[in-house]
């Protein structure tokens, strides 16, 4: 009789996210560190260890933009599941909600696997064939800037597995360049990503790579 | 000599309009279109709202819109290009009705500047130049307009918006439709 009372109480404990068995495993509202950086998971649950945030969930950065309207740069390495995918969150709430979001998902394997979505003030632009020539099953190197201090924001993204030149016309997408290519702007001043079946090596943010 | 003016027609044919001849006629369209406007009225002309090229064999038909009160008026000149520069003579003037133009921000040494940015991003994702059969620019939310009519297996349209953005420099953006203020609009 015993024992059954205890069980809720176990399973109340656990459910408030007091005690991890697994010290690797980040929920909701744990502050973790990253490199150098500081963050804090928002939803899911991520391994943060290693030098890398692994699995699904979305992670907010401390580091944040001193306002909204302002541009920003971030390096992000990734590998991915099939059907897994990140997604660079700029100029979000600590949510991560209401931001200018990049999204990276893998379907299958080979040139053609890797989609690209932007999304931001609920409009959504899918790139075409931009990333046609990479394959999403490799590890991926991506230089993403926002430039959230125009409206609609402007995004420029390169490959950087084929070099760190960050002019334009090394980019292998530039929204300014596409019929309607942004969706929108971000409206807060975090930053932050979005796992699902994904592992993240290295995110880090400066200043905009390109600036007209 | 006559190899010299040879040589000089072989760089500068009148009909090639390659590297900045939209931005030469609208330069030079501007310019025509103060000195005209001053003529007939004995003030300094208003800053152009706007502007129409029109390619017509080896001329372009410049229109250079401008503001009397809340109606839209225009110059028209016949433009013919010359190397790096352009000659305009005055073919006409209209009225267009009435028009509010939506913004302010710049004006019309800043529209021709912003046709190179536009022509950069036309060129290297839409069509070459000598596609261009018109293009129109105006001004509306703070941003140069362009709506540009080019030959590309048929008739197509392009459209871009550009402003400035850190600095001098214009960027443009592609858009999907003209946008608002579109002036004499047919």
């Amino acid at each position: 009789m015993k024992t059954l009372k205890l069980i809720p109480l176990m399973i109340a404990l656990t459910a408030c996210g007091g005690d991890y068995k697994d010290a690797d495993k980040s929920a909701p509202g744990q502050d973790v560190s990253f490199g150098n950086q500081k963050a804090r998971v928002v939803n899911g649950t991520l391994d943060v260890s290693g030098g890398s945030i692994k699995g699904t969930g979305s992670i907010v950065f401390d580091s944040r933009f001193e306002e909204f309207k302002s541009g920003g740069s971030y390096a992000v390495d990734f590998n991915l599941e099939d059907g897994g995918s990140v997604t660079i969150v700029s100029h979000a709430n600590e949510s991560l909600a209401s931001g200018f979001e990049v999204q990276y998902l893998r379907q299958g394997s080979g040139p053609g696997s890797l989609k690209v979505s932007l999304r931001a003030q609920g409009a959504v632009w899918n790139a075409v064939n931009q990333f046609a020539a990479i394959d999403a099953a490799q590890a991926i190197r991506i230089q993403t800037d926002v430039h959230n201090d125009e409206s609609p924001a402007h995004s420029i993204t390169w490959n950087r597995n084929l070099g760190d030149d960050f002019a334009k016309e090394k980019a292998i997408l530039n929204t300014a360049e596409e019929v309607d290519g942004s969706p929108g702007i971000g409206t807060g001043v975090r930053w932050g990503l979005i796992l699902n079946k994904a592992t993240v090596t290295r995110a880090d943010r400066s200043e905009p790579k390109f600036e007209d | 000599m006559k190899a010299l003016a040879l040589v000089a027609l072989l760089v500068y044919p009148a009909s090639s309009f390659a590297g900045s001849s939209w931005q030469y006629v609208t330069s030079e369209a501007t310019e025509s279109y103060s000195i005209d406007y001053k003529t007939d009225r004995g003030q300094n002309a208003p800053e152009p709202a706007g502007f129409s090229l029109v390619r017509e064999g080896e001329e372009t038909v410049a229109k250079v819109y401008y503001l009397d009160a809340s109606a839209l008026n225009s110059y028209s000149y016949g433009c013919h290009l010359h190397g790096d520069h352009a000659h305009c003579h005055q073919e006409g003037k209209a009225e267009h009705g009435s028009y509010a133009r939506l913004s302010s921000k710049y004006n019309a040494a800043e529209m021709a500047k912003a046709i190179e940015a536009s022509l950069d991003i036309f060129v290297r994702k839409v069509a070459p130049e000598s596609a261009i059969q018109s293009m129109k620019i105006w001004e509306a939310e703070e941003m140069i307009r362009f709506s540009i009519a080019y030959e590309k297996s048929g008739p197509k349209q392009e459209f871009l918006a550009c402003h400035y953005h850190s600095g001098t420099e214009m960027d443009c953006h592609r858009k999907g439709n003209a946008g608002p203020g579109e002036p004499d609009k047919n």
